[in-house]
């Protein structure tokens, strides 16, 4: 009658350890603090960079060219005299906006598409599998390349094309981990409790392929964040005077060779920094993909 | 004779940031010309105690301690090409798995023909020759055309005579069957059983049988070692451990086999503890019905009953001299008979 | 309680063929189930005897519409429900159960008890939530599991400890049916009992059928009232548990009878007589 048991019988106290603690035991609390912490500080930076200290990140100051490293100048000038280290740390803003959004828009579209395509197999399994195919069949930045020349060069259309490439490689993973997952009792048990099929494939499936998921993602927002950049770089995306990695590169790209190196290498340090970070911590995350027995 | 001889064996499997203590200071000793039977549950050490007579454990284990002496060498200490000469030749061994020990790509005959070589070099035909005997020997009809059959084409219980067969070639000394029957279905593990039992007689081999039917004991061995957490709990006789058992486990093992009343199933409460753990006394004694004071912290000593019965129990004299009455009224003693033979 | 048997599910006729494509490429086709026809009765146990791939999996799974059939009705309750679609069988899911041979991949990695729980009370739309809550409790207490339980994880547990778990989960929406499927075959001999004495328990204080499926004729003997015998996808003996123990007719039936006890007994008693 009571809701009190009596039988406690074999009732082991389990402490559940927490996610930080379970990242710490598989890669050691160095490499997990330090990433961690860098991803973090970047992220930060980014976030509050308009209200630093900062000079002006779009103030041409035509006196000022390609002024060396200085008290006044930490990282120099730019060929328009804009300061380089605001810039740099600007860029941050756009570049990982960008990779973010359209990472999140692949996942959001590219998940469910794959947790159907594994769930249901068959012919619409087939037809999904094919078009994804296709999809990744494009040169990338080919492709980037003729539709920003046809459908303009905004911001916006340069978001949907990094999320359309993300699209199938999202698709791709959810359907590797839920075709096997299909056959699996639990999932039998969700059927048997009465789940609707959309039911079981958001409820029962698609939370347990999001491990693998979760740790794709910085790797998806490195790539781009290279991408976005490189795509810069070729004059297309993002131009000046919007601070971006990929265009400041461009920009000092011409002045190395006049030993005006300080244009390009600050940027580019950005750039690798956040994508050597983001691939660390892919990486790290990995290691929860590993199910505890 | 004693041909196979587990001294102080401690197996640890580092697993992550996790040490699992599988085997604990394990001693056991196998007669030559035995069926002896390891039985345990699951995390009892049975299994891995076999593969580490074969040196076939994962890189993820550690022999702590111990040494297995076989014919006065000692395993643990041969390297590779040593190694080679026992394994398959000297002790050869039967696993759960049969399809997943065949190699998917060869015919059977093939397989079986090429470790006779490996072992005895001669030529292809003459070891074509003795696969198809052994084959035939197992009891596999028309073994002529089954010798070149690939391991798809044979049922499960047709693979484990292959594997039989492929373990007799060489005509081991010792032959190690861990769970041979347990994927099979019921009329088939009999099959097996009385294949095994005959391959053994007829070789005038050693078994050492892993599992954890007390029917398949029954059947087949008539020495038996129960494990329980990577302990040895009782060795001895068919008759002397299960007839008249003197650990608390091994009694209550084999009441969870009886044959009782129809309204209640008997069975063993709570659970087998946590490996990673180390702990002071006896290691069933959370379970046991019978445990004292001194059995939470005092390892038990290992007794000797008599000749080659021994138990690992503080109160392994009194289990058997008073039978089973040390046993509380609360399971109603419903197991008399059947230990007071 | 012992009233005349009413029946509650009608099997009749079923057959189901898997079409499997060999090594060879050539077709193959495999009968799971017959031409079975079977009456489970209100409240009574069912014990499922047969090889592996003799179908009885294919029986449970076709009874709880996880598997269409060839041809062949099933009715529940008076209703037929073979040939229902998805949706129109969603009523009587809650009414037809099962419990799985593997207990930790029978639960959702991601769900505590309770929500395992709640998630098969899901089309109980008569009790709100926190009722449900509390019955998620009833249910654990009910199976010998602490409320702390509810908060565990599935691998948090042990394998006995998810079973009953897992019986507590079949017997949450208040079901007519429960089909075990292999309920022990994963666990260790020494805590298969505690599945068992609990299924005994709840077959004498409810009134849910149960068919139990398994190799171990020792456990059928146990707890089924009445023994089906499928061999190669057809029902080859049923009857009364005496009966299939003490006068087998069908070979199949005598062969997996001095498989387990009989043969046993007599081999070691033959090798006692032998050595001493």
């Amino acid at each position: 009658m009571s809701a009190i048991p009596q039988l406690q019988d074999d009732f082991v106290v389990i402490r559940r350890p927490s996610l930080y603690r379970r990242l710490v035991e598989a890669n050691g609390a160095w490499r997990v603090n330090l990433n961690l912490a860098i991803l973090i500080f970047i992220i930060v930076l980014g976030v509050i960079a308009p209200l630093l200290p900062l000079q002006n990140p779009v103030k041409p100051l035509p006196l000022e060219r390609l002024n060396p490293p200085s008290a006044e100048h930490w990282f120099g000038t730019d060929t328009n005299g804009m300061d380089v280290f605001s810039r740099t740390i600007h860029a941050i803003r756009i570049d990982f906006t960008l990779a973010i959004s359209s990472v999140v828009i692949g996942v959001v579209i590219g998940a469910p598409l794959g947790a159907i395509s594994g769930y249901y197999g068959g012919r619409i399994d087939d037809v999904l599998t094919r078009i994804t195919e296709v999809l990744q069949g494009f040169p990338q930045i080919l492709f980037a390349m003729a539709v920003l020349a046809a459908a303009g060069n905004s911001l916006i259309n340069l978001i949907l094309i990094i999320a359309f490439y993300n699209i199938p490689v999202y698709s791709k993973m959810v359907r590797s981990v839920v075709a096997p997952l299909r056959e699996v009792e639990f999932v039998q048990a969700a059927k048997v409790a009465g789940n609707r099929p959309i039911a079981v494939v958001f409820r029962h499936i698609i939370p347990n392929a999001l491990v693998p998921v979760f740790s794709q993602l910085p790797l998806s927002c490195a790539y781009a964040v290279q991408l976005i950049a490189g795509l810069s770089f070729i004059g297309l995306g993002v131009s000046i005077p919007t601070p971006e990695w990929g265009a400041m590169i461009q920009n000092g790209a011409s002045q190395i060779v006049f030993g005006k190196w300080w244009v390009s290498v600050f940027p580019g340090l950005g750039l690798f920094f956040s994508v050597w970070v983001l691939n660390n911590v892919s990486d790290i995350l990995k290691s929860l993909v590993v199910r505890r027995a | 004779m004693v041909l196979l001889d587990i001294r102080n064996l401690s197996i640890d499997f580092h697993v992550g940031k996790d040490i699992v203590h599988a085997l604990r200071d394990v001693n056991m000793q196998i007669k030559a010309g035995s069926r002896t039977a390891i039985v345990g549950e699951s995390g009892s050490g049975k299994s891995v105690t076999s593969l580490a007579v074969l040196r076939l454990l994962p890189t993820t284990a550690h022999v702590e301690s111990g040494a297995i002496d076989y014919d006065g060498r000692d395993l643990l200490t041969l390297n590779e090409s040593e190694l080679h000469t026992v394994r398959g030749r000297k002790i050869a061994m039967i696993f759960q798995h049969a399809m997943a020990s065949l190699n998917p790509l060869y015919p059977v005959g093939q397989q079986i023909a090429d470790i006779y070589r490996h072992h005895f070099g001669g030529s292809k035909q003459d070891a074509w020759a003795r696969a198809v005997e052994v084959l035939g020997e197992t009891g596999i009809p028309n073994p002529e055309a089954r010798a070149r059959d690939y391991p798809y084409q044979f049922s499960g219980g047709m693979a484990q005579r292959v594997l039989i067969a492929m373990a007799l070639v060489c005509k081991p000394a010792l032959l190690i069957a861990d769970e041979p029957t347990s994927g099979l279905d019921v009329t088939i593990q009999t099959q097996v059983l009385d294949l095994i039992e005959r391959v053994v007689a007829e070789l005038d081999a050693t078994l050492m049988l892993i599992t954890h039917d007390i029917a398949v004991v029954y059947a087949t061995c008539d020495r038996v070692i129960v494990m329980y957490a990577g302990k040895v709990m009782e060795s001895g006789t068919l008759d002397q451990v299960f007839g008249r058992s003197a650990n608390p486990y091994t009694i209550e093992l084999l009441k969870c086999f009886e044959e009782t009343g129809v309204d209640q199933m008997p069975f063993i409460p709570g659970r087998v503890p946590d490996m990673r753990d180390t702990w002071p006394g006896c290691s069933f004694a959370v379970r046991c019905l019978f445990a004292k004071e001194v059995c939470h912290q005092q390892e038990p000593p290992v007794i000797e009953l008599e000749p080659d019965h021994l138990s690992a129990c503080h109160f392994a004299r009194e289990l058997q001299t008073q039978g089973v009455q040390v046993a509380p009224a609360a399971d109603g003693g419903e197991h008399g008979e059947e230990m007071s033979s | 309680m012992m009233a005349a048997p009413t029946p509650l599910i009608t099997v009749d006729a079923a057959t189901k063929t898997y079409k499997l494509r060999s090594r060879s490429l050539r077709r193959v086709n495999m009968t799971a189930l017959d031409r079975i026809s079977l009456v489970i009765n209100r409240g009574e146990t069912v014990g499922l005897v047969g090889e592996s791939g003799s179908g009885k999996s294919t029986l449970g799974r076709a009874i709880l519409h996880l598997t269409d059939l060839d041809s062949g009705k099933i009715v529940y309750n008076g209703n037929e429900i073979q040939s229902l679609s998805e949706s129109e069988f969603r009523p009587y899911r809650r009414k037809l159960q099962m419990v799985f041979q593997n207990p930790l991949t029978s639960f959702n990695p991601m769900m505590t008890m309770e929500s395992a729980l709640l998630d098969s009370m899901r089309l109980v739309s008569e009790l709100d939530l926190n009722t449900k809550r509390r019955r998620v409790l009833q249910l654990l207490d009910q199976v010998e599991l602490s409320s702390r339980f509810a908060t565990l994880y599935p691998y948090e547990m042990s394998g006995g400890q998810l079973q009953r778990a897992a019986i507590a989960r079949a017997l949450a929406p208040d079901p007519d049916f429960i089909f075990l499927d292999e309920p022990t075959a994963a666990l260790d001999m020494s805590i298969r009992g505690q599945i068992i004495n609990l299924l005994l328990r709840l077959q004498r204080e409810t009134s849910v059928s149960f068919i139990f499926v398994s190799h171990d004729l020792r456990l059928i003997r146990y707890i089924a009232d009445r023994v089906l015998v499928m061999y190669q996808g057809q029902l080859v003996e049923s009857g009364d548990k005496a009966q299939i123990f003490d006068h087998p007719q069908h070979a199949y039936t005598q062969k997996l009878l001095s498989a387990t006890f009989v043969g046993q007994a007599e081999r070691a008693q033959a090798r006692s007589r032998t050595e001493t």
